[in-house]
């Protein structure tokens, strides 16, 4: 009997999973009004509604950078990025910048690319320029901040101007002082061997989607713990309240920097919020709202955290900050 | 033996799967984000889906000598999942949305949530007219008699409103015309309107006026703002907020604060149910 179980247990266990399904399916919504068997506050349920949302929103993205990274896993080999990088580290600079800028991407959706690419060999500094002006410098992130300016290209002319430039300076940066991949312990993960490349094109689609499963895992929680963290602001602090901190052009930029870090915004979706607050703050504040926002925020930070070592994280997050206002600071002579 | 942990991997991605999928069929998923978007996230539920199917075939765990794999030594640890503490932790998290969204019902945004967002009682509007910044960033001064500045959008909107003896508020061109008559509210001075929103009260209010508000959704939940008008009536005291009202009245404008606002004077109203779509979406040509 045992026996049978144990050879059945595959079949067993389909069966199980399909009558979940089916029961999950079949089952009727919950909804507001009914109202649950159990008493929950309402903030709770606003909370978990909007958690839920950010994941939604964010889980497309997090899928192809899961799947990007599982491409990369097994499709490039390490010979190939040694013969595709720069041997001079500010043109490796210049080139991840460009790359970056030309691949569409969101700010989640770009970690696990970025994890895989430097786990294969990439530097990290080059790393890093891919991962600040991919989710910024992308053809729906322009029309969606030129629309949401009233149809003006001027911000959104100097979103992509400046986000390309903050991200050149702090990858430039980080090449003069890093040395090593900065990951963390048990992220540099196995390389395929040459064997691999002789492996049918089905074996190696099946692989590839065993490392998009590894990576969706690793990131996965990150995820869900930054969304968390962001729906939490939004239920219970008041950017209201916030806001009301800033008056100069000095305290406006970085209340809206901050708002940007904690709201975690898509950033195809934030130019509208930005552009709802035209009429409060001066241009350079809302700059600080564009550049920042896709560079940083709750939801990546904490997925950096599950890449990189704590300690690296701490400095480009001050680093992105000290840069990105320094240099929207400074366009307020043009704005 | 089955390799418990990965399949506890392939319940969670399936988990998920269904979650969106789900989401989808019965149309919940408007809840959670902007619809124009649901393509992404049926896109998402294949993929969950696809992943789920190949990690089906990770459950049986491999005989060692069959074992035909191309990665080099330091592959094993994926194959041979143990389990510790912080991997434990990780389901544990992962499972959280899981259990919450087949559990929970969706919770649409209220004036709870539009008093920690910050009322924009108007929209979006070029109009610094009287704040700080005027100094720094000046005007054309042609703001209010000509439009030589004004661009396209809000101008043919404004053209076409202008001319409507009344203006009737849809869902579908909410936002458009919020906008519109934010942008210039002196133009619309007297002129009748017609819509439905919410009930949304602000400290400091004067008891005879609330705002009929709307929450717009640009991509999901967290970049929600709200829109809305002021209005002003003898009755707006007696309304509880979060109360669902229609009301038709006369466009004015106010000082509120150092913007000048559209006001509206209810001469009718009525109390209506939450529509099926409570929220509004913004326009992209």
């Amino acid at each position: 009997m045992l026996k049978w179980i144990r050879s059945f247990s595959l079949e067993l266990s389909g069966a199980v999973v399909l009558a979940a399904v089916l029961l999950f399916l079949l089952s009727p919504n919950p909804t507001e009004e009914q109202g649950l068997p159990f008493e929950v506050p309402s903030s709770i349920l606003s909370l978990n509604t909007i958690f839920l949302s950010i994941l939604i929103e964010a889980i497309p993205f997090v899928l192809i950078g899961v799947l990007i990274a599982g491409m990369i896993q097994i499709f490039v080999t390490e010979d190939h990025i040694r013969r595709w990088m720069p041997t001079n580290k500010y043109l490796a600079v210049l080139m991840s910048c460009v790359l970056g800028a030309l691949f569409p991407a969101c700010e989640c959706g770009i970690v696990p690319i970025v994890r895989r690419l430097i786990a294969k060999g990439v530097p990290l500094y080059a790393g890093i320029g891919f991962l600040l002006t991919g989710p910024i410098i992308n053809p729906i992130v322009i029309l969606s901040t030129y629309m949401a300016f009233g149809n003006d290209a001027q911000m959104a002319g100097w979103r992509m101007f400046l986000g390309f430039g903050v991200a050149l300076v702090i990858a430039a940066i980080i090449a003069l002082v890093y040395k090593g991949n900065q990951m963390k312990h048990g992220q540099v993960l196995p390389i395929v061997s040459n064997s691999s490349q002789k492996l049918p094109l089905g074996q190696r689609f099946i692989q590839m989607l065993h490392h998009s499963i590894d990576e969706f895992f690793d990131m996965g929680k990150y995820l869900i713990m930054g969304a968390f963290l962001a729906a939490f602001v939004q239920t219970y602090v008041s950017s209201a309240a916030i806001l009301q901190l800033g008056s100069s052009v000095v305290t406006s930029t970085l209340v809206m920097m901050g708002l940007a870090f904690l709201l975690s915004l898509c950033s195809e979706a934030d130019a509208f919020i930005a552009a709802s607050f035209r009429n409060m703050f001066a241009p350079t504040a809302l700059l600080g709202f564009l550049v920042y926002g896709p560079m940083l925020d709750l939801k990546n930070t904490f997925m950096l955290l599950g890449v990189f070592r704590a300690r690296f994280v701490i400095v480009l997050v001050s680093l992105i900050t000290v840069t990105v206002f320094s240099a929207v600071l400074a366009t307020q002579f043009w704005l | 033996m089955l390799n418990s942990q990965q399949l506890l991997r392939a319940g969670i991605l399936l988990g998920f799967a269904l979650l969106i999928g789900r989401l989808h069929w019965t149309g919940e998923l408007a809840k959670y984000i902007n619809i124009k978007y649901s393509a992404m996230s049926l896109i998402a539920c294949v993929l969950l889906f696809l992943l789920f199917f190949a990690q089906l075939g990770r459950i049986r765990p491999v005989d060692q000598t069959q074992h035909d794999h191309s990665c080099s030594s330091g592959c094993q640890h994926h194959h041979h999942l143990r389990w510790s503490l912080k991997g434990g932790l990780a389901y544990v998290i992962l499972s959280i949305p899981l259990v919450t969204g087949f559990v929970l019902p969706a919770k649409t945004l209220d004036a709870a949530m539009a008093s920690k967002k910050g009322v924009m009682i108007q929209s979006p509007s070029p109009k610094v007219s009287a704040a700080p910044m005027e100094e720094e960033h000046p005007l054309p001064e042609s703001r209010e008699h000509n439009f030589v500045y004004l661009d396209d959008l809000y101008e043919n909107s404004l053209n076409e409103l202008i001319q409507q003896p009344e203006i009737i508020f849809n869902d579908f061109d909410f936002v458009e015309y919020a906008d519109t008559i934010s942008f210039y509210p002196r133009e619309f001075i007297g002129k009748k309107v017609e819509l439905s929103g919410f009930v949304y009260k602000e400290e400091g209010m004067d008891p005879s006026q609330l705002v009929v508000a709307r929450f717009i959704i640009t991509h999901c939940l967290a970049d929600a703002g709200v829109i809305g008008f002021l209005a002003e009536w003898e009755d707006a005291e007696k309304l509880e907020e979060d109360t669902w009202i229609r009301v038709k009245g006369t466009l004015d404008i106010t000082q509120y604060g150092e913007f000048e606002l559209p006001k509206l004077h209810v001469e009718e109203w009525e109390k209506i149910s939450m529509p099926a779509d409570p929220y509004v979406y913004p326009k992209l040509n």
